[in-house]
């Protein structure tokens, strides 16, 4: 197996690997908007793991892949923070210590819910 | 304006890494389309002139650049938090202030996303382009240390813009 084969497969392992996590973290964190943080980073850089991965065994793709990679970065916080807007806007609450938005809303503060 | 012309060349090149057709067809498909979507868009909230776009694009490849350093920091320190028994959950929503006197959007829209990269922090919703509401793993870590990085990311997003160039 050459260098190029192992840096490779440890990248892509690598993204697998952070996939997997995002996963689990969308079933262990306790709320919405904390699960945004598991599904919208970890699995992001898990994405860009194999696509770096897919560069490095592939790399007639590279440019297309820093292209793609480059679309996940800017485009997945957008994507997260639409879905924690709308849960606010729909009034799911947060399980939160501090509330500013709801201060600012006049709305008393949800409940202190730790986990 | 010439400007386009000039601006729509690296959008058809990138077209073209896409397509992954590197002929002069693919390249001229692209550069029309690039030219419209620009004269559709006309950018007003960025300032477009030659005396400052050379460092505009520099202040950009920077903050791309930092958005990648930052999808990794970020991933790693959340993958640590779900890793871990307790997990360490103080979540709050804080409001953190753009700083931005101007309250240009496109500076709101930069920040933000930068600020949903940025390790254990993802903006939930925002005001009159002054004030973001972040939801953070650890509010009170947050609550410290956001209103910082953020004035230190308006500089970098303001050379981005062209602001006072």
């Amino acid at each position: 197996m050459s260098l190029q084969e192992i840096i490779g497969i440890v990248l892509i392992f690598g993204g697998v690997f952070f996939s997997a996590v995002g996963t689990l973290g969308v079933i262990r964190l306790p709320d919405v908007y904390t699960r945004l943080h598991a599904s919208g980073k970890v699995s992001t850089l898990g994405l860009v793991g194999l696509l770096a991965g897919t560069a490095v065994l592939m790399p007639q793709t590279t440019i297309k892949m820093i292209v793609l990679a480059l679309f996940m970065v800017i485009t997945a916080p957008v994507a997260s923070h639409a879905i924690a807007s709308a849960a606010y806007h729909l009034g799911i609450k947060p399980q939160v210590q501090r509330d500013d938005l709801a201060r600012r809303r006049g709305t008393p503060t949800p409940v202190v819910n730790g986990e | 304006m010439l400007i386009y012309a000039v601006l729509a060349l690296p959008l058809a090149a990138t077209w073209m890494a896409i397509s992954n057709q590197l002929t002069v067809q693919s390249f001229s498909l692209g550069y029309a389309a690039s030219i419209l979507t620009l004269a559709a868009m006309q950018p007003r909230a960025i300032t477009l002139n030659w005396r400052c776009l050379p460092d505009q694009v520099v202040a950009l490849v920077v903050y791309v650049v930092r958005l990648f350093v930052d999808v990794v920091l970020s991933g790693l320190e959340v993958t640590r938090r779900i890793l871990s028994p307790d997990m360490g959950l103080k979540p709050g929503i804080v409001a953190i202030p753009t700083f931005d006197g101007t309250a240009n959007s496109v500076v709101t829209a930069l920040s933000a996303n930068s600020i949903t990269l940025t390790p254990g922090e993802l903006v939930v919703e925002t005001e009159d382009n002054a004030l973001m509401y972040v939801h953070a793993l650890d509010v009170e870590d947050s609550a410290r240390n956001a209103p910082g990085e953020q004035h230190a990311r308006l500089a970098l997003i303001y050379r981005i813009i062209g602001e006072g160039c």
